[in-house]
């Protein structure tokens, strides 16, 4: 199975530019001036991580207008916590506000605020007058959510980040608070189990 | 198995003003604060149970200091007895004497042990000691029963 990253995911914004020890993540200076709460300085900084961070709450709790509400919570943590971020050769902005939008909805799921949405509820409808092909796409898609929201939370937080985000194993680790192996195994789990949930969606579709 | 393609998983798109009104909620949220996050992650939690450990640990050794200075109290010694109270004791005036024989008799028992200040003290006279004028010579004034609970005396 092909690791599976979602380029536009991961674009920057031309404007924005980009560390030279962590291409595609935020320079210091910038951080600096965020931290300082330069107004120009922040809105590059939501602008280059707003995708991956729209991405990972959305396939964590499905789709909906919540999700848009966790999102803006992360960057307010972020903007709060940013005198406390060193930006090291290790350590990536984009990693650092991951972890903030897990514990933000691992603490939602705890406060039962923000029920698990079915993934299907908020699908795109197949527009009829698309081709045949594409609308066999959308049906793929919405088998795909269909089968990821029956993954564990667990299994599902280190399935997205592993295949959606690029993380290595140890990040993902570190990120999760379990040790490598138990991400691993998640991981195995979890991929062997969406296969076949999208085996029995496509007989289904069939 | 088929293999598939999990690009298919397209998530949710940010709106397009997003941004903004991000940065007008994060500027009105006030300066730049410090916050565990998530550097910091589960400092609630340790705070917590270091100010129980905190709590555990004073109340422990106020506990500890209290039985240490209980154990280390100087022990207060009954003041020992005059030679003069002594003798007063073990001989009353002559008017008190039986009734004083007849309370100490009475109140230890042959069956009791003897207290350490009764050990100390010197042995009470007989009552032949004790001479009242109108007691025949060589009759003691008092005569108890064998369980000395009971004494008769002679006026």
């Amino acid at each position: 199975m092909a690791l599976a990253l979602t380029a536009a995911e991961l674009r920057l914004d031309d404007k924005v530019e980009s560390s030279p020890d962590h291409p595609g993540e935020l320079d210091a200076g910038t951080l600096a001036r965020c931290r300082a709460g330069d107004p120009q300085a922040l809105r590059r900084f939501v602008l280059l991580y707003q995708r991956p961070v729209f991405a990972f709450v959305s396939r964590m709790m499905g789709r909906g207008p919540h999700v848009e509400d966790v999102a803006q919570e992360v960057f307010l943590r972020a903007y709060r916590a940013l005198p406390q971020f060193e930006l090291r050769p290790g350590v990536k902005p984009s990693t650092w506000l991951l972890t903030i939008a897990l514990r933000l909805v691992q603490d939602a799921r705890k406060r039962r605020l923000l029920q698990l949405v079915p993934l299907t509820e908020h699908t795109v409808v197949a527009d009829p007058t698309t081709p045949e092909t594409e609308q066999r796409t959308r049906e793929l898609a919405q088998a795909f959510e269909r089968a990821a929201a029956l993954l564990s939370d667990e299994q599902r937080a280190v399935f997205v980040l592993a295949h959606f985000h690029g993380l290595e194993l140890s990040a993902i680790a570190e990120l999760v608070g379990v040790p490598e192996n138990t991400v691993k195994t998640r991981l195995f789990r979890a991929r062997e189990r969406l296969r076949t949930l999208l085996d029995q969606e496509q007989e289904a579709i069939r | 198995m088929s293999n598939h393609d999990f690009r298919d998983w397209t998530p949710q798109e940010p709106p397009a003003d997003f941004a903004e009104r991000a940065v007008v909620a994060m500027l009105a949220a006030g300066a730049v604060q410090a916050a565990p996050e998530p550097a910091a992650k589960n400092v609630l939690p340790l705070r917590r149970s270091w100010g129980l450990i905190g709590l555990a640990a004073i109340f422990m050794g106020a506990s500890a200091w209290g039985m240490l200075g209980t154990r280390q109290a100087p022990v207060v010694e009954a003041p020992s007895m005059s030679e003069d109270v002594a003798e007063a004791v073990a001989a009353p005036p002559p008017v008190l004497a039986d009734h004083g024989a007849r309370w100490r008799r009475a109140e230890t028992p042959a069956s009791e042990p003897v207290s350490s200040a009764q050990a100390v003290r010197p042995a009470p006279k007989t009552a032949s000691t004790a001479l009242s004028p109108t007691h025949p010579p060589g009759q003691p004034p008092c005569h108890c029963e064998t369980d000395l609970a009971i004494c008769t005396c002679v006026e």
